[in-house]
């Protein structure tokens, strides 16, 4: 009887501690971080393509997940927020993959080749990634 | 050849004379707040496409829910979960509609038009007619929009469960402040 009670003690001691830890967590916590998660690869090219052949089958694929896109950089702009916005070139002149950039420091240009990580939003015209880091 | 001549030049022309009508941004913001008596929450997307058609009025506004950040991993995990935005069954977020009062917007002349706009929101796969004041900003060849109007959640069937609705607000005021370019094609 007593091992018993023991028992049920530690189980609510348990529950409790773990509840009050996600409680303080929810208090607490910054935004997720994508940078060093592990990342599906994969070229601006074929992550278009993924999404114009079927959208609700690239997105079981890519939406929500950590990539890391490899392309040719098409253009380098400025967002309203101030963060650095990448777009990728893809085989459509007019769509991109558009990557919000995280990192502030980031030293890209137009026509070079980079990796950019960050998590895959979705796709309307262009494939959007945010929250990105350059990969090395 | 004259009339083959002829209809190149008036095909390139409507051509023209659409592209020009358009202005574009794939990079728009848009943000949200509630506030609750345990915290305020907010969130911001900056990747918001939308275009906006200066002869006829129509608008359109598209964006993704994931899209939107928090300042807490944990509250945009809650805002994208099954039982909130359901994100991952309804990824988007539209809205379809016209300027009304066009007229009052002059383009070609730098300044802030206040306009109503009118049209059909989607959210969480719920579509609604809804219609909201907001402005036209003209500065040259750029193009600026801006509304604030609240969303009831239940009118899209978002159910805020009762063990949070504390902290969660049973309504929220949407921010739209978007830069347009000019449509180049």
């Amino acid at each position: 009887m007593k091992t018993w009670k023991k028992i049920i003690l530690i189980v609510v001691v348990a529950v409790a501690a773990a509840g009050g830890y996600k409680g303080y967590r929810m208090y607490t916590d910054g935004p997720e971080n994508y940078s060093d998660q592990k990342a599906i690869t994969v070229n601006a090219v074929s992550l278009l393509d993924d999404y114009n052949k079927s959208e609700a089958d690239a997105n079981k694929k890519y939406l929500d997940k950590v990539v890391a896109v490899k392309g040719e950089v098409k253009d380098v702009t400025t967002n309203q927020e101030g963060q650095m916005v990448v777009t990728l070139k893809t085989s459509d002149p007019m769509n991109s993959i558009n990557c919000t950039m995280d990192q502030k420091d980031a030293a890209i240009t137009q026509g070079t080749n980079v990796t950019l990580k960050g998590l895959c939003t979705g796709y309307m015209m262009d494939v959007y990634i945010t929250r990105c880091t350059v990969v090395k | 050849m004259k009339k083959i001549l002829l209809s190149v030049f008036v095909t390139l022309g409507i051509t023209t004379a659409n592209a020009q009508s358009v202005f574009f941004t794939k990079n728009g913001l848009v943000s949200f707040f509630s506030s609750t008596p345990l915290e305020n929450i907010d969130a911001k997307n900056s990747a918001v496409a939308s275009k906006i058609n200066s002869q006829t009025g129509d608008v359109e506004f598209q964006m993704l829910i994931k899209g939107f950040e928090f300042k807490k991993a944990s509250m945009q995990q809650h805002f994208n979960d099954k039982d909130y935005m359901d994100s991952d069954n309804y990824p988007k977020s539209t809205f379809k509609g016209k300027i009304t009062d066009l007229s009052k917007v002059n383009f070609k002349k730098d300044g802030t038009y206040a306009i109503t706009v009118e049209g059909d929101l989607t959210i969480h796969g719920v579509t609604k007619k809804v219609s909201t004041g907001g402005t036209i900003t003209v500065t040259g060849e750029k193009v600026n929009s801006k509304a604030t109007f609240t969303v009831v959640l239940k009118d899209y069937n978002v159910s805020v469960p009762s063990f949070v609705s504390k902290k969660v607000a049973e309504s929220v005021e949407v921010k739209v402040d978007c830069d347009y370019q000019f449509y180049k094609g």
